[in-house]
């Protein structure tokens, strides 16, 4: 950059560029949405199916499994993004991974409580939270079919607490994720992939 | 027009830009800065050290995977002039707010 004289309007456009540019620094490639999202929607399905052929009280040990297989994921995912040199920190992302860990904290909470005070659970209270958080993530990263998908799963929410079959939860369960999270997150990946071939071509 | 009001820190293309750019993140290293303002190495040091010196900004340098890692980060002395320097532009520029 030369250090040309400076009028007021060159000024504020600088500011405005340089702003710009370090907001377009938040990047998201969707592989969280995607890797808890066939998560949940193979629980959902494995659940439905299991409900169906009649092993309906083992569903409990594959929703366990599931958020096993999930924290665990979560801190390997964790682990890695420390250790990788991000060159910038935005406002934005620290807020949203406080989300995050204040939604994982909640999750389990709900869960620690049901089953310590032994009250009735239902599944729509997880999907209650997972609309929570993909309303605000979605909004933050100006992402519609994220803000769409809260809606879906606030919706899905609803229709498992109406529903008397855990086998038609299960099955809107499937459905809430697929369209919540499982699509928004392959468009997130699609459009993160756009970006970074975009970004090569100007560097070349 | 003059703009003898100004601070004078800030009135430099190179410091402006990289204020600009540490005013909306959180902290960003050296590489980025150098990235985005496409400034030479060492002009980015100098001027660095001048943001620094002012107390508008905050340097940290720190090894990581045995590379060296300049880090740098707005101060609320810095916030205040980033803010003054644009009220006053946006005044002398007649900009509503």
């Amino acid at each position: 950059m030369e250090e040309n004289k400076l009028s007021g309007e060159d000024s504020l456009q600088l500011i405005q560029q340089m702003i710009q540019s370090s907001r377009d620094e938040h990047q998201e490639n969707g592989d969280g949405w995607l890797l808890w999202g066939w998560l949940l929607f193979s629980a959902s399905v494995i659940s439905c199916i299991m409900g169906y052929m009649g092993y309906g009280r083992y569903v409990g040990e594959v929703w366990l499994g599931m958020l096993v297989v999930g924290l665990i994921a979560y801190a390997f995912n964790w682990r890695s993004k420390k250790a990788r040199t991000n060159r910038v920190q935005t406002y934005m992302q620290g807020l949203l991974n406080k989300i995050q860990s204040a939604f994982f904290i909640s999750l389990l909470a709900i869960l620690a409580g049901s089953y310590l005070g032994n009250h009735s659970f239902s599944f729509g209270y997880f999907y209650i939270l997972y609309a929570f958080w993909m309303f605000i993530h979605g909004s933050a990263i100006r992402f519609k079919p994220l803000i769409v998908g809260a809606w879906v799963n606030w919706a899905a929410a609803l229709g498992i607490f109406l529903a008397t079959d855990f086998r038609h939860d299960m099955m809107i369960s499937a459905l809430a994720v697929l369209i919540g999270y499982l699509i928004p997150g392959y468009m997130l990946r699609s459009e993160f992939r756009k970006k970074m071939q975009s970004t090569d071509r100007i560097a070349a | 027009m003059e703009f003898k009001d100004l601070d004078p820190i800030l009135h430099s293309q190179l410091r402006l830009a990289v204020m600009s750019l540490l005013i909306s993140v959180k902290e960003a290293e050296f590489t980025f800065i150098k990235e985005k303002t496409n400034a030479t190495a060492g002009n980015l040091s100098v001027q660095i050290n001048k943001l620094k010196e002012a107390g508008y900004i905050e340097v940290a340098k720190q090894f990581k995977d045995n590379y060296p890692q300049t880090t740098c980060k707005i101060t609320p002395v810095g916030v205040k002039a980033f803010e003054d320097y644009v009220n006053n532009l946006q005044s002398y520029l007649g900009v509503k707010k």
